[in-house]
């Protein structure tokens, strides 16, 4: 599989929580483009899991497959809707972008716009709007006619390929993540793999680790890696900065086993991958928080793929982090398998 | 009718930087009329000889957009830009800018997790650019101090609205350039000499018109631009300065200057003549390059119609096509007729 062209095909597809099902069948679309053998699941509140190998311990890898976007909470006449975050959104991002909704007439491209600034008080000069002041126009696509209270959107975008072999856009957190967990089965395949291994793509993620928590109590697997995204180039000042193009982010602290931290890192240095300590000493802000406390506990590491200007339409991520990051959980799985 | 409107919206040129936009507008016009050249700032100046050339006729548009260039390069791979012409910083985060037209670059946001003061603005001195550069060396033999940079989206029609960067001010020139093409294939002389001005610099402060006015030296000129419509729920409807499908903005008075009163009458007979739907310009602030032809030679007089525009200076400016048709329809006839340059 070719790296950059599974995570744009998937940073493409249109998958605000709720719509995860459009992202299911590109996951489906690419897996059996590349293993027909692949059985497919879906459980509890919809989640998708496929299964890979039959026998021995169980291992599964978690990755959330929502994205955050905007719901239109009002209209306002026959052109403007308000809306509000589904996620958690920076009203700033969305100044001055196409908005892309799906109504039950078809897909509509919006402009969220503000005041103009030569029209702005001096007041409002030096504040960006709330999502109180935003406004999304549809003059462009016919107004407003068809379009509900309810219907979901996202900040339209297409997924480009910069310099250097990384790529931006929008949901690249967390289809950065799918096509790890994707990309671990073309890892796993050179190794003689003795293991049951489950890739569970979540759902409503970005609304509360919604998905995970089920799919844990269904799984219960003997050990889970939580495979997400994390802040590339900066962070709280008390913290590391993560970089791209220096590999996995693998995560310490509570959230996280330290024997799974600790095969992790070890893994990384025998195979020469290079990694990334992240520090996380309470919530991680990602599924383990819900995965590891299931059940009577479950075994979770978590690793991270740093990208830049997360929760923006121009998110970035480097592919190599993407191999690295499966290369990496490709051979943990391997090694844990065989204990 | 339209024919160049998107060609030019897509063409990438801001103030200092109009070479490809005037080549483009050169090549499609230079065989339609009896004069043209390019002066030193770079205006394209193109006559269409009349049937009296007693009296001169100027009209003009700007060829240049608002944009950015390249300020700073740092250490990490990214750069510093600096806006050219009135780009509010708000419209620029999490964008996707095009440095020279050739390399693709975002600009950064930082994560909502990591920044909750989402009513504070990011400025210029913390935004910057990423274009796949880790290091400074990589970016500098690729991109140097000075670039342009430009917003990088493409043109989007449907129905009667058009959605795209740039309206202002290639809508004023794609309205000449129509009106050129009218001209030429109907075999249609003007009253007068009229000589079409693609002007540049408008944006970076009116630097561009006064030059080729001095050339010219017109009884008066008719300005085609596009200015801001601000028809939305954030504002009440008498502060809405111009409202889309209301048809072309006339304007007697902005910033800089009030409109000679026989120029602006003339406009508002003529539109109503034509039977087309008008709008004044309800709103003062923002000026045009009739300001800086006041200030030009002698002092030369100019009307003012605009096309009007929602998100004017921002990547997704939307604009009513039949507004677009009225302001050609009306400043076709004002340009065939000529009175505007005896009064």
């Amino acid at each position: 599989m070719k790296t950059s062209e599974i995570l744009l095909r998937l940073i493409n597809t249109f998958g605000i929580t709720s719509y995860e099902n459009n992202v299911y069948k590109e996951i489906k679309n690419i897996l059996g483009e590349y293993y027909p053998e692949i059985s497919f699941d879906n459980y509890g509140t919809g989640s998708l899991v496929a299964k890979y190998g039959n026998e021995g311990k169980k291992i599964a890898l978690f990755a959330h497959a929502d994205e955050i976007g905007v719901v239109v909470s009002k209209i306002e006449n026959s052109q403007f809707v308000r809306v509000a975050p589904v996620g958690g959104v920076d009203p700033r991002t969305l100044i001055a972008k196409r908005i892309l909704l799906r109504t039950a007439d078809g897909e509509k491209t919006g402009v969220a716009g503000m005041l103009a600034p030569h029209l702005q008080s001096a007041a409002t000069k030096d504040k960006s709007p709330s999502f109180d002041e935003l406004f999304i126009d549809f003059s462009i696509s016919g107004g407003t006619k068809n379009i509900e209270v309810g219907d979901m959107g996202v900040i339209k975008t297409e997924g480009t390929e910069l310099e250097n072999g990384f790529i931006t856009g929008k949901s690249i957190d967390n289809r950065a993540g799918i096509t790890v967990l994707l990309k671990t089965i073309d890892y796993l395949k050179d190794l003689k793999f003795k293991g049951e291994l489950y890739l569970s793509f979540n759902k409503g993620e970005e609304v509360g680790l919604v998905g995970a928590t089920g799919m844990a109590n269904m799984l219960n697997p003997d050990a889970a890696i939580v495979v997400d995204v994390t802040f590339a180039g900066e962070n709280e000042s008390n913290f590391e900065i993560m970089k791209m193009d220096e590999g996995p982010a693998i995560a310490v602290g509570a959230p996280v086993n330290r024997d799974i931290f600790e095969s992790l890192k070890n893994t990384a240095e025998e195979n020469n991958i290079k990694y990334q300590v992240e520090v996380t000493p309470n919530r991680s802000g990602t599924e383990a928080d819900s995965v590891q406390t299931s059940l009577c506990g479950i075994r979770t590491g978590i690793v991270s793929v740093p990208i830049m200007n997360m929760h923006s339409p121009v998110e970035i991520v480097s592919c190599k982090d993407i191999d690295d990051s499966a290369k990496l959980i490709a051979l943990f799985a391997f090694e844990e398998a065989k204990k | 009718m339209k024919k160049y409107l998107k060609d030019l919206v897509t063409l990438n040129g801001v103030s200092g930087r109009e070479e490809n936009i005037r080549e483009f507008i050169k090549n499609n016009i230079k065989d339609k009329v009896d004069e043209i050249r390019t002066d030193n700032m770079g205006n394209l100046i193109a006559l269409k000889k009349g049937h009296d050339s007693s009296r001169k006729l100027m009209v003009l548009a700007h060829m240049d957009e608002v944009g950015f260039l390249v300020t700073k390069i740092n250490e990490d791979g990214t750069v510093n830009v600096s806006p050219v012409g009135g780009v509010d910083p708000r419209v620029v985060k999490a964008q996707k800018l095009l440095i020279e037209g050739k390399y693709k670059a975002v600009v950064n946001s930082k994560p909502i997790h990591l920044d909750h003061s989402t009513e504070s603005v990011q400025k210029y001195d913390s935004i910057k650019l990423f274009a796949g550069f880790t290091k400074k060396e990589q970016v500098k033999s690729k991109i140097n101090l000075g670039d342009m940079v430009t917003f990088d989206v493409d043109y989007f029609e449907n129905e009667d609205f058009a959605l795209s960067k740039a309206f202002d001010d290639r809508a004023g020139c794609s309205v000449m350039m129509d009106v050129i093409d009218n001209l030429s294939e109907n075999s249609i002389l003007p009253q007068y000499d009229t000589y079409f001005a693609f002007v540049v610099q408008e944006e970076a402060g009116l630097r561009g018109s006064g030059s080729a006015a001095s050339y010219i030296k017109p009884d008066a000129a008719i300005v085609f631009e596009g200015t801001t419509a601000g028809d939305n729920p954030e504002l009440e409807k008498e502060k809405w300065a111009t409202h889309i499908t209301n048809g072309p903005v006339l304007t007697f008075m902005h910033s800089g200057l009030v409109m000679k009163k026989e120029l602006f009458e003339e406009t508002v007979r003529k539109a109503k003549e034509i039977g087309i739907k008008y709008q004044y310009k309800m709103r003062t602030a923002g000026g045009t390059d009739a300001a800086k032809l006041s200030r030009t030679a002698y002092g030369i007089p100019a009307a003012v119609i605009s096309v009007p525009c929602r998100y004017l200076h921002s990547p997704n400016t939307i604009i009513s096509l039949k507004d677009y048709e009225n302001v050609y329809k009306l400043g076709n006839s004002l340009i065939i007729e000529g009175r505007i340059a005896e009064l």
